[in-house]
């Protein structure tokens, strides 16, 4: 099985040094596009492998690099910008990446560049991920020193510079918007859509933000072909994608699998099943801002149309096992705190109904909770669904409960009947 | 070219570039809105202005009318069974936020709301619109008010407004824009009050009009007002207060132009 964005990484967990990765190929794909193609067959040649967005939403990335206005009359300059913002709840896949070979999101990121004829690229860091950024400026420098980037890089008539920005750190700067907001120094709060970033993003220019696993991808592509890529996966989607597994089963951690692997193979095969004295139960499949699913999904391949069928999303494809132990009405309230916190208060529904909605599961958690709560409930996941709120917060955050309140419906109305929590304590954390 | 559109069923002609909540409002249909005000344009914050919009390409979605283009052919409900539940839940979740105030009220009303569903926490009308704190940086350009939070909220964009009396040049904007009366400004003889939540905020020396007397503007607010005019023009303004201009414009009408400020006062 190929694994073309971990496989050459080291076992001890290092990164790559620059030489380590051009002995094994590195830096070739960014030498053939910027030298070899021009920028509208880089866009094509991502088009035609069917490379979707790894950040959540899935959207055709050749697609997203089209809507950029091109050519001589372009406003300029255009930025790309790299969302390495990961802070979806469960989600670890970028870190890894970053972590084990820096210079592959390097070069994506100047593939990528050059297909939208970026002047200028921000990598927008987690401000947490202490190694990732220790082990990115020094790649941005290696990569510097043999003129990979600045001016005239590879010997061609391009320029690209890049920059490291590390996040003061919300989860709303992941989203797109909020994001250039934060990176010119203002408030992370979303912008209105239109005009899109492509065409209006950072300082009013034209911006693409990609996310890391995406752009990891990219030189694989130029490297082997549309048609190599798409064979990679299981799917109509092409290539493989980062899974994850965390909660209680016995070796939680990412596996590169082809994109199209089923929930069972990924849960049982690599991380090898639940623990012992736990049964399986449930999964939010992509992050926290998926809905749960249960036993009767888990051969649902992990893709963007079966899981959307299956009445969830891919998301960040990265999963939370809940198992019998774990109380779902205390998993729920655990996300929707989060979510409430991670509000930026912008827009009513999410800065007034988030908090309500944490306050009233803890309520109901902690065996205070009123019959007519539910329907409270019922009803704000409705009122906090898309196009109703500013951004794609909100919606986020009522997949996981919307989900709950079907499938763990019985465990609500006993919380309330009994007044109490009837998992015991360790029936509170999701770990 | 004029657009065509239906909204609520009467057929609609909107001038190209106009919003589903202007092009209402031209022909009597009232929307709710909270945070629109026509002179800082769309910001989508309040959620109020919810409609269900159909059409080509858009499938009978739910979105807000002050930030969404009319166009050809586009058919419009702004009261939908669900638009109306989601006003309502909106409507009950700000009065849970806020303490009494009268548009809001008046709208929870019409909703059909008694009580708020989840009890009150703050102590202030302020619903966090913003539009006190756009109108004071994006027309007024002094930047006097921002969104501020403490604490456990730092995160959050705001929690409450806070003036910053170094910048503030009492002009008032603030005051006229908002819906909830949670910011006004109080003249008491010789000087101007602004207050925000009921707090007094600032206090600025007002300046006396040229022919009554009577203390009408700060100077900074003059000073910014004169600030924008062209210097030609500056020369032949006369510090008036809103009564005496109206009586000087209005005889400037009846006994021709330029109008004698020089004149005798009342």
């Amino acid at each position: 099985m190929e694994r073309p964005l971990t496989g050459s990484m080291r076992p001890d967990g290092l990164p790559l040094s620059i030489k380590d990765y051009e002995d094994k190929g590195g830096y070739q794909a960014a030498r053939k596009a910027v030298t070899g193609m021009s920028p509208k067959e880089v866009q094509d040649l991502a088009k035609d492998a069917n490379l979707r967005g790894r950040g959540g939403a899935g959207f055709n990335t050749g697609m997203k690099w089209s809507f950029v206005p091109m050519g001589d009359s372009a406003p300029r300059p255009k930025y790309f910008v790299v969302n390495a913002d990961e802070m979806e709840p469960g989600t670890f896949k970028d870190r890894m990446l970053m972590e084990g070979n820096p210079h592959q999101l390097i070069e994506g990121t100047i593939i990528a560049a050059y297909a939208i004829e970026a002047d200028i690229s921000y990598i927008f860091l987690r401000g947490e991920y202490k190694i990732c950024e220790k082990r990115l400026a020094a790649a941005i420098a290696e990569a510097y020193s043999r003129h990979y980037l600045g001016k005239k890089i590879f010997g061609s008539g391009y320029n690209l510079e890049m920059r490291l920005h590390t996040s003061a750190g919300r989860y709303i700067c992941g989203e797109e918007t909020a994001l250039l907001n934060s990176l010119e120094g203002k408030r992370a709060i979303p912008r209105a859509r239109p005009p899109f970033p492509q065409v209006s993003g950072l300082w009013g220019k034209p911006t693409v933000v990609n996310n890391v696993e995406t752009l990891c991808n990219v030189p694989h592509i130029i490297n082997n072909g549309a048609e190599w890529y798409k064979g990679l996966s299981r799917s109509q989607y092409g290539g493989t994608k980062i899974y994850g597994v965390s909660g209680r089963v016995k070796t939680p951690g990412l596996w590169e699998l082809p994109m199209g692997t089923t929930i069972r193979e990924i849960i049982w095969e690599h991380a090898r099943g639940m623990r012992e004295g736990y049964q399986f139960r449930s999964v939010i499949p992509g992050g926290a801002s998926t809905e749960f699913l249960t036993e009767e999904h888990l051969d649902v391949q992990m893709d963007f149309d079966s899981m959307q069928k299956a009445g969830s999303r891919l998301g960040t494809g990265t999963m939370i096992v809940i198992d019998d132990h774990t109380c779902p009405v205390g998993a729920v309230h655990n996300l929707e705190q989060f979510f409430a916190r991670e509000s930026c208060g912008w827009c009513t529904p999410c800065r007034e109904g988030l908090p309500w909605i944490a306050n009233i599961l803890h309520a109901i958690e902690n065996g205070q909770g009123r019959p007519e709560d539910l329907e409270i409930l019922a009803q704000h996941t409705d009122s906090l669904w898309l196009n109703k709120t500013f951004c794609a917060l909100a919606p986020g955050a009522m997949e996981p409960l919307r989900s709950a309140l079907q499938i763990f419906r019985e465990d609500f109305i006993r919380h309330i009947k009994e007044g109490k929590c009837t998992y015991g304590k360790n029936g509170n954390n999701l770990h | 070219m004029n657009v065509r559109l239906e909204i609520d069923g009467k057929e609609i002609v909107a001038e190209p570039g106009m919003t589903v909540l202007e092009a209402a409002g031209r022909y009597g249909i009232r929307i709710p809105t909270l945070c629109y005000h026509k002179a800082l344009g769309p910001y989508g914050v309040c959620r109020l202005c919810i409609v269900e919009a159909d059409g080509p390409g858009l499938d009978r979605m739910v979105t807000t009318s002050c930030n969404l283009k009319a166009t050809e052919g586009m058919s419009v409900e702004t009261a939908s069974p669900r638009i109306v539940a989601f006003r309502k839940t909106i409507l009950d979740l700000l009065l849970s936020a806020t303490v009494f105030s009268h548009p809001l009220n008046e709208l929870a009303k019409a909703a059909g709301i008694r009580r708020s569903s989840f009890g009150t926490e703050k102590t202030d009308k302020c619903i966090l619109c913003g539009l006190c704190v756009r109108v004071c940086r994006d027309s007024i350009g002094a930047d006097a008010l921002r969104f501020e939070t403490t604490g456990e909220n730092r995160w959050r964009v705001a929690e409450k407004i806070r003036l910053l009396k170094e910048r503030c040049i009492g002009c008032g904007a603030c005051a006229a824009v908002c819906p909830v009366a949670a910011i006004r400004f109080e003249d008491t003889g010789p000087a101007r009050n602004i207050l925000v939540y009921g707090d007094v905020a600032n206090t600025l020396d007002l300046v006396a009009c040229s022919m009554c007397g009577t203390p009408y503007a700060t100077q900074a607010s003059i000073d910014s007002v004169m600030a924008r005019i062209d210097c030609e023009l500056r020369k032949g303004i006369k510090k008036l207060c809103p009564e005496c201009s109206r009586i000087i414009y209005a005889g400037a009408l009846a006994g021709g132009f330029p109008p004698d400020v020089s004149g005798p006062g009342r």
